[in-house]
């Protein structure tokens, strides 16, 4: 019966207090593949001089996959470029209209 | 829409529902409820235990013991050292649970008088072995250096506690309050709202990549080597030295002495070994990649071999002071006094409370003036 109570409220206390830190996750490793531009919708940028210890950009595809990549890659960098642009697009469009 | 063709080939599967060969930021979800299972109810266990035992040593010297030696003076700085670490360990707990609210200031704080107390503690440690070698083994040469020792020893406690203040100054400096996680550059309708509910850390933050790389390896090891393999080097020296002298000599008392010296040293090697060859391991690749399920072993291995290394704050008022026959007897004198004063005060209660403070006052003072000529050395 105490035993009981005692997990009882070791699992509540732990449930209040669990907080979702994925959000502040890092990447370890890095994907092999190529990333095509047609799934990604944003990016992040992880790196050293935070809490990750390797440095990385994560591409946030449509179906919200957080995909890790080397920012050493010229793939990698000829994305972000073109995400830039195509901002830079967009706000351009915004300012005509 | 345009679309964005990249000229290289894919191999990221188009057709499948699921991304096989992607990888993601690591999940830290398993290591979060370790270390608020740890948090929640270890740790405090620990930081009760150690209160209660670092204030009694530190009531009793004050209260009952005049300093003497120089033992006396290192094991008063050891129980405060450990009585702040103690103090500051909820004070971080709490603000670990509830992200950092009281501030930056609170995180630089926090995290740096933790780490000032780590290292006095441990380096005073090292200097009591020092104290014993030099009272054992360099018995007559010391003889005369010890009559006068009280100041030097005062001034050796003064150079450790500044000595542990400059190891400190990177986690002063260094450690800020903020969001974890990469910086996000969104794109097209800009979804920034998960950014708004990432708890507060208190973590490393620097400017430069090159400050970066030598502050997160040159910190841990600092740690490792100051805070452990030094120690444990003079420690291993003094001890051992201690020990061949006295099954040397022929004492009955002997064998006592040497469990109680292969006590102090097993149990500070028990305690902050797993956590230094663990944080050595972790730091040695931390700049590398590794798979997830990696990371996740070294950072729970860590988490608890942690938990171990603070027991050891709680363990030192057993292993140092309590094990003295003199600090056991003054001990002893203190719980007398708090009995006799439990007693006089349920009967005062009816009467006043003046007599309850006259009585403090005089047994204080009666205490204060006896003089007794034992040191707290007694093994």
């Amino acid at each position: 019966m105490t035993r009981a109570s005692v997990i009882v409220l070791m699992v509540v206390a732990l449930s209040v207090l669990y907080t979702d830190a994925s959000a502040g996750s890092c990447c370890r490793k890095y994907t092999k593949g190529i990333i095509h531009m047609t799934f990604i919708k944003g990016y992040s940028i992880q790196t050293i001089t935070r809490n990750c210890h390797i440095d990385a950009v994560i591409f946030h595809t449509n179906r919200g996959k957080n995909i890790c990549t080397d920012p050493s890659k010229a793939w990698v960098m000829g994305n972000i470029r073109k995400l830039r642009e195509k901002v830079q697009a967009i706000s351009k469009k915004h300012s005509r209209a | 829409m345009d679309t964005y063709d990249y000229p290289y080939t894919e191999d990221y599967n188009n057709n499948s529902t699921d991304y096989p060969y992607i990888e993601e930021p690591c999940s830290n979800e398993r290591i979060v409820v370790i270390e608020n299972f740890l948090q929640l109810f270890i740790h405090p266990i620990i930081c009760c235990a150690g209160f209660i035992g670092n204030t009694l040593v530190i009531l009793t010297y004050a209260l009952y013991k005049r300093t003497k030696s120089m033992t006396d003076v290192y094991l008063l700085n050891v129980a405060i050292a450990d009585i702040l670490f103690v103090v500051a360990l909820p004070l971080i707990i709490y603000s670990e649970q509830y992200g950092w609210t009281m501030g930056n200031l609170s995180c630089k704080l926090l995290r740096g008088i933790y780490s000032v107390n780590l290292y006095s503690g441990i380096l005073l440690l090292a200097c009591i072995s020092g104290d014993r070698y030099l009272a054992i083994v360099q018995a007559r040469r010391s003889y005369r250096l010890r009559s006068s020792t009280l100041l030097y020893s005062h001034l050796i406690c003064a150079a450790v506690w500044i000595l542990a203040l400059l190891l400190s100054l990177p986690t002063f400096v260094f450690y800020e309050r903020y969001q974890p996680g990469p910086i996000h550059h969104s794109h097209e309708n800009s979804t920034d709202s998960h950014s708004n509910d990432i708890p507060y850390v208190c973590y490393f933050l620097f400017n430069s990549n090159e400050t970066a790389i030598a502050m997160k390896t040159g910190v841990p090891s600092s740690q490792v080597v100051m805070g452990f393999l030094l120690p444990l080097l003079i420690m291993g020296f003094c001890y051992s030295s201690v020990i061949v002298t006295l099954l040397r000599a022929k004492n009955f008392q002997r064998h006592k002495a040497v469990r109680v010296v292969l006590t102090v040293v097993f149990v500070f090697v028990v305690c902050h070994m797993p956590y230094n060859i663990a944080l050595l391991y972790y730091t040695i690749n931390m700049f590398q990649t590794q798979e997830c399920s990696h990371e996740e072993a070294v950072s729970l291995t860590m988490s608890i071999t942690r938990s171990l290394a603070y027991l050891h704050s709680c363990l030192n008022p057993l292993l140092y002071a309590f094990i003295g026959v003199n600090f056991r007897n003054h001990f002893r004198k203190i719980l007398r006094d708090i009995w006799c004063l439990g007693k006089n005060y349920m009967s005062a209660r009816r009467s006043s409370r003046f007599t309850t403070d006259m009585y403090l006052s005089t047994r204080r003072s009666v205490d204060g003036s006896t003089n007794d000529n034992g040191t707290s050395f007694t093994m």
